[in-house]
């Protein structure tokens, strides 16, 4: 009977163990829900969205309500703003850009690449993670 | 002719010289950039390089306007032979100056020198020690304000009165 007991308590053990190998660190808001339109091969022109407009080039593009999901996608915009990544977050309704994975960022002089980054397009603010390499002229 | 043949040359390796970028690549952990005022921020596992010059450091900022980095904690420069340590440094990209702040040390060759302040032309190889400097040369020590080393002539100026010291190795 206590053998039972045992065996109970290793697979708790055993669930512990397990939980704590899972890394938490990088929660994907990529795959929350389905997305409402999925474009194949994408090229919008003009992307426009109050005073932003800029272009985007992506293999994938998933449409949600209040987002678009760019797989390996580069966004230029007339101003020279030039963002290229595997995976491209764009909220509609705060005109922010996440990117992640060999991402590649270039404003005026000023070229960043590195893993995973945060943009304002609105307020031209930029915050980058993971480590990453800024070249100033 | 050939006056013509010189003149273009000049010209060329002028305009060649002057089109010359410096460009300086900067890592680290994290970046908080404002592009509207084109002000650079960058946190942890700094390296700076510009030309052989780099630089590590904690914590970073740089306003493109002034054309000066400011670093802080846990500094350590290389340029050459040189290796600056120190807590706080500004290197003004412009006149490619490095100033360098809070328990400086300079190791150079047989140089060790201690100092509170060091203002470093790494082009002109001049390190100019501002305050006391004690300067560490095998077993000699040397204690003055104000000593300038010139690292080309290999020589050790002060204004200064200037103690010298011959340590018997113990």
């Amino acid at each position: 009977m206590r053998i039972k007991y045992f065996f109970f308590f290793a697979f708790v053990v055993l669930l512990y163990l397990i939980f704590l190998r899972v890394d938490y660190t990088y929660k994907s808001p990529s795959k929350t829900n389905e997305p409402n339109l999925v474009l194949l091969n994408a090229n919008i022109e003009h992307f426009l969205q109050g005073e932003l407009e800029f272009n985007v080039v992506a293999k994938k593009i998933e449409i949600f309500d209040k987002k678009f999901i760019m797989h390996e996608s580069t966004i230029n915009s007339e101003d020279g703003l030039i963002i290229s990544a595997d995976v491209i977050d764009y909220y509609l309704d705060r005109g922010v850009v996440y990117a992640s994975s060999n991402v590649y960022f270039k404003r005026g002089q000023h070229v960043y690449s590195g893993n995973e980054l945060e943009y304002d397009m609105t307020r031209l603010l930029l915050k980058t993670y993971r480590g990453g390499e800024f070249v100033l002229q | 002719m050939s006056r013509v043949i010189i003149f273009v040359s000049l010209f060329v390796f002028l305009v060649c010289f002057a089109a010359e970028d410096n460009p300086v690549n900067i890592k680290a952990e994290r970046f908080e950039v404002n592009l509207s005022t084109n002000y650079f921020e960058a946190n942890e596992k700094i390296v700076i390089e510009q030309g052989k010059l780099i630089i590590r450091a904690d914590k970073a900022n740089y306003k493109e306007s002034k054309n000066k980095i400011n670093l802080f904690d846990n500094i350590i420069a290389d340029y050459l032979e040189v290796k600056i340590y120190c807590q706080e440094m500004v290197f003004d990209r412009e006149k490619n100056i490095v100033n360098a702040f809070k328990d400086v040390q300079v190791i150079y060759k047989e140089y060790i020198v201690y100092s509170q302040k060091l203002v470093y032309y790494p082009d002109k190889g001049l390190m100019i020690f501002e305050g006391e400097a004690i300067v560490n040369q095998g077993k000699n020590v040397l204690k003055s304000n104000d000593i300038t080393l010139d690292l080309k002539k290999n020589k050790i100026y002060s204004d200064n009165k200037t103690n010298f010291m011959i340590s018997n190795g113990n």
